[in-house]
């Protein structure tokens, strides 16, 4: 196994006019995981994926995709890379057989039996037209097409968007067939984070098109904290503390969420003299949404109104 | 290349299928148009436009097949692209391994097809239908499909500029188009070229600039940057085109929209020399179509006897003396030459007389043609043979139906007359012949003739030769004859005037005629107007009695018109400077002086644009030349194709940098990464 990374970027930048839509993204993604693409809507996840299959230029900076220049991708290099675009799109007069038919043509090593099992695996006609077919459907033709050729390296644009939870858990135990049977490298963006705690190694988080996080999906987790504090009246005022995310303020509570917590941060909130401390589980998406929502201490107005209701 | 190739070609036959049947329509209405002039002709007196009657050299269906397949070509490529632009259906068409050129092609070439079938088709069908005996009661010859052929071939240039238009990313959605105007100009040049071979070649050019532009649009993704120096260049010219074409419009509605409500009329004034019965010539000077004096040669001002006042237009022109002229073309090749598309009839026919519901028609071989107009089949020809009956010739194409229309006149229906280069004969339909009346001698040569209605000249025949000017009876006998003075190849137009005998109803000896020899317009305009317009007087018995040499009253056109002169301004001065008129007037004139001051300004303007984004030197040289040579239209071709990046304060030197450098182009400071803020979390990211 090369212990080449199977994609690196170097202050990968890409503008849209005066708006930056990715900012000095420095990424190495190792073969052989699944590696989860997160942020919100709008931070850069799909324009980078774009960026790297060689489909917009950046504006400056420089990325590798399986040891080759994002800028100038060979015929042979994409056909070692499987990339299933954000919304599925297919050329709808044509029926699920011909759509296989087609784009069987344009690669020697398609393995007919992965088509055919991932399309009977989504139930689908070889006469329906891709027009008439559902979104979950039209995903998991995509998803066939995209697998059939044995690549490498899947590039997966938010695949379960759209797709109801039968159909997404569908496409999730492809993933980890594929992953988990071969050397394969997956690199995924998504929104469902149930998704990505149930199949991804790394996770790397965008944040108004600034990578903010890189690492795997349990350290991400393990480092982002939240410690609940218990007082007799109002809590205090919070004194500074590194890698504060949130801190919520309600009658008699004080929930303060943040990154990089240890004896230092513990010891600044003991300092408050809270009448019980302790530190709360966070799952993936609770991590993710403290992590990128809103930052800095809530106010009073807004306790009090969660208090009326 | 064959898989896209296929798919494109199913994806898009709809499209061909659709066009080809609206084309199918305006063919059958071409068609249907050729036979109701047919009709006409057969029914009624008047005038028909004679290339009507073989719809393949129709103008009619020649403008609205122009139309046609620059909209259906154009439709075609734009659709093609279009539908795949969606940036993730983009995405599945060009991640596979194949090359984006290789896909190119592929789609190309389906284009190709489907326009060959929407097009192509119909018209062979059309041009079968026409080849094929007892569809149309004219000539027909292969060489007839040319212009058609022409119109034809300027689809895939269209249809290269809609595949770029689909793919182009540009800045503002107007300039994504503008590679139409490289298509249009290309159009208008294949119209205004002379023949085929010429028009074949501006087509495989502009086809190849557009097609190679496309092609560097499917590189690139639309962009301007990454693409190969071939496409770069293809895309620049035929967006040049298009800018020139804007800017040109832009003027033109922003003066008349802006300035023409608000100038006063100009009505230009011009004059010209006219003969009375009387032999008298006056100079007659109109402004604005109404005749301001009639003056004589001395400048005394011709005065109405009966008002004692100057005379008036009315009056004059009852005075007037309107001869029958003739334009001798000898063995130049004019006889049958015209303009291939915009008069391709001419090239192939002059419909000569319709008797008895039968069609005859000169060929462009010097045969004469019947076709039944009932049962649209040939009839027979008529080839002459010479005064000794054995002497191969050929017909000149008679002066008389020389226009687009042919005049279906009862008195027209009496021509009997036709010319070779050394005789003329006189026509016997009835027996199919040409019967010889004339002949000149072995040195001369019929230049033109022309088989008169004018009252006086009624059934007499004016030739031209070499040598001479003669007025002929039908059986042959010479009426008048006069040298051809001066010669013949500068002045080709020579008009013969009768005088005296107020209306006449038949010639005589002692009838005085006058001839005027006019110099051949290019000719004299190339001197300066300095030929003059000879005069003769003479009579059948004594010959010439005078003659007078006077200058071409030639106008200039009167004022330029405000948009010509603002136009011609902003003509790059490169062409000016190319342009043939240039001489020490035109290079002090305004115009020049104001397109070199344009050029210049849009010179330092684009120098100080690509200066201003640090383009490398071997760029900042190209364009500053390119923008010199071509000015405004080179200033807006640069706004339009290049990516214009946003810039940014550089932290280093706080000077704006462009954001697509790797690197500060002031400082060479390295773009600097985002700002932490604490709560980053990046571990190594090695699979255990």
């Amino acid at each position: 196994m090369s212990e080449l990374p199977v994609i690196q970027t170097r202050g990968l930048t890409k503008y849209f006019g005066r708006k930056c839509a990715v900012d000095g993204l420095n990424l190495e993604v190792p073969r052989g995981c699944v590696f989860a693409f997160l942020g919100r809507n709008g931070s850069g996840k799909t324009t980078t994926i774009r960026m790297l299959m060689g489909l917009v230029p950046p504006t400056h900076g420089s990325g590798t995709i399986l040891g080759h220049d994002i800028r100038a991708l060979t015929p042979e290099v994409r056909a070692r890379i499987g990339y299933l675009t954000e919304e599925h799109q297919l050329y709808g007069w044509m029926n699920v057989r011909e759509s296989g038919e087609f784009q069987s043509k344009f690669f020697p090593k398609w393995n007919a039996k992965i088509y055919h099992s991932v399309v009977g695996h989504f139930a689908l006609k070889p006469d329906a037209k891709v027009k008439d077919l559902s979104r979950g459907e039209r995903a998991g033709l995509c998803l066939a097409l995209t697998l059939a050729p044995e690549p490498e390296l899947l590039m997966l644009d938010d695949p379960g968007l759209g797709l109801d939870p039968v159909a997404r858990r569908a496409l999730i135990e492809s993933m980890i067939y594929l992953t988990r049977k071969s050397d394969r490298t997956i690199f995924f963006s998504s929104h469902h984070l149930s998704d990505v705690e149930r199949v991804a190694d790394y996770i790397a988080v965008f944040d108004r098109s600034v990578l903010r996080a890189a690492c795997p999906l349990g350290t991400f987790q393990e480092c982002v904290r939240q410690f609940r504090l218990r007082f007799a009246g109002t809590p205090p005022a919070l004194p500074k503390i590194n890698g504060l995310l949130q801190a919520i303020r309600t009658e008699g509570e004080l929930r303060v969420t943040c990154v990089h917590a240890n004896r230092e941060t513990e010891n600044t909130l003991r300092s408050l003299l809270p009448l019980e401390m302790e530190t709360l589980p966070l799952g993936l998406e609770d991590a993710f949404i403290n992590y990128l929502g809103e930052r800095g201490e809530k106010t009073f107005i807004l306790s009090e109104m969660e208090a009326k209701q | 290349m064959k898989t896209i190739f296929q798919k494109d070609l199913r994806e898009n036959f709809k499209l061909a299928l659709i066009g080809a049947a609206i084309f199918i329509l305006l063919l059958m209405q071409a068609y249907q148009s050729s036979i109701n002039t047919l009709i006409n002709l057969l029914d009624h007196n008047g005038s028909v436009m004679a290339a009507n009657l073989q719809p393949l050299l129709s103008q009619t269906l020649l403008m609205e097949a122009a139309f046609f397949c620059a909209i259906f070509g154009a439709a075609l490529g734009w659709l093609q692209t279009r539908n795949e632009a969606h940036r993730d259906l983009w995405a599945y068409l060009v991640h596979r391994p194949v090359s984006r050129a290789d896909i190119f092609r592929g789609k190309a070439f389906a284009g190709l097809c489907l326009y060959a079938f929407g097009a192509g088709l119909p018209l062979l069908g059309l041009t079968l239908v026409v080849a094929t005996p007892g569809h149309i009661a004219a000539p027909f010859e292969w060489p007839m499909t040319q212009p058609l052929l022409a119109v034809f071939l300027t689809g895939p240039v269209f249809y290269f500029a809609g595949m770029l238009t689909g793919l182009r990313q540009a800045r503002w959605f107007g300039s994504k188009c503008f590679g139409f105007g490289g298509a249009v100009a290309a159009s208008l040049a294949i119209f205004a070229a002379n023949d085929m071979v010429v028009s074949l070649l501006i087509t495989l050019v502009a086809a190849g600039i557009l097609a190679l532009a496309a092609r560097g649009a499917y590189q690139s993704g639309g962009f301007y940057q990454g693409q190969p120096a071939a496409g770069k260049f293809a895309l620049t010219i035929a967006t040049l085109a298009g800018c020139g074409a804007v800017m040109f419009v832009a003027v033109g509605l922003t003066i008349t929209l802006g300035f023409q409500p608000f100038t006063p009329r100009q009505d230009y004034t011009y004059s010209y020399h006219q003969m009375t019965r009387g032999g008298k010539i006056y100079k007659v000077t109109q402004t604005g179509g109404d005749t301001q004096t009639i003056v004589d040669l001395d400048g005394k001002p011709l005065l109405d006897p009966k008002t004692g006042k100057m005379m008036e237009k009315q009056e004059f022109q009852k005075l007037s003396v309107w001869g029958d002229s003739v334009t001798s073309r000898f063995n130049d090749g004019g006889q049958f030459s015209a303009h291939y598309i915009l008069y391709p009839f001419k090239n192939f026919y002059r419909l000569w007389n319709v008797v008895d519901r039968k069609l005859w028609y000169v060929d462009c071989h010097g045969r004469l043609l019947g076709y039944d107009g009932v049962t649209r089949q040939f009839i027979g020809s008529i080839e002459p043979r010479g005064a000794d009956g054995a002497t191969a010739e050929t017909f000149l194409p008679p002066s008389s139906q020389n226009g687009d229309y042919f005049y279906s006149y009862s008195y027209y229906r009496e021509l009997q007359m036709l010319a070779s280069a050394q005789t003329v004969y006189r026509i016997d339909l009835k027996k199919l012949t040409a019967n010889p009346v004339f002949s000149c001698t072995n040195s001369d040569e019929i230049g033109a003739y022309q088989e008169s209605f004018r009252s006086e000249l009624t059934s007499k025949i004016l030739i031209s030769t070499r040598k001479s000017v003669r007025l002929l009876e039908r059986d042959g006998q010479t009426i008048l004859e006069a040298d051809y003075v001066p010669a013949f190849t500068k002045y080709p137009n020579v008009q013969l005037m009768v005088l005296r005998g107020s209306m006449p109803t038949h010639l005589n000896r002692t009838n005085e005629f006058a001839l005027c020899f006019t110099p051949d317009y290019r000719q004299n305009e190339k001197t300066g107007w300095k030929m003059t317009t000879h005069y003769a007087w003479f009579t059948a018995d004594k010959g010439i009695t005078r003659t007078l040499d006077l200058p071409v009253l030639h106008t200039d056109g009167g004022p330029t018109p405000l948009y010509d002169r603002v136009a011609s301004s902003l003509v790059p001065f490169g062409l000016v400077a190319m342009s043939e008129k240039l001489d020490a007037k035109h290079l002090l004139g305004l115009e020049s002086g104001l397109s070199l001051m344009w050029t210049l300004a849009a010179g330092i303007i684009g120098l100080l644009v690509v200066r201003r984004y640090h383009f490398s030197t071997r760029a900042t040289a190209g364009w500053t030349i390119f923008v010199l040579l071509l000015g405004i239209p080179g200033l807006l071709t640069l706004l339009c194709v290049q990516e214009w990046p946003a810039r940014e304060t550089c932290p280093g030197c706080k000077k704006l940098r462009a954001v697509d450098r790797e690197c500060c182009e002031h400082c060479a400071a390295e773009f600097s990464a985002p700002e932490t803020n604490g709560t980053e979390i990046f571990a190594p990211l090695v699979k255990a």
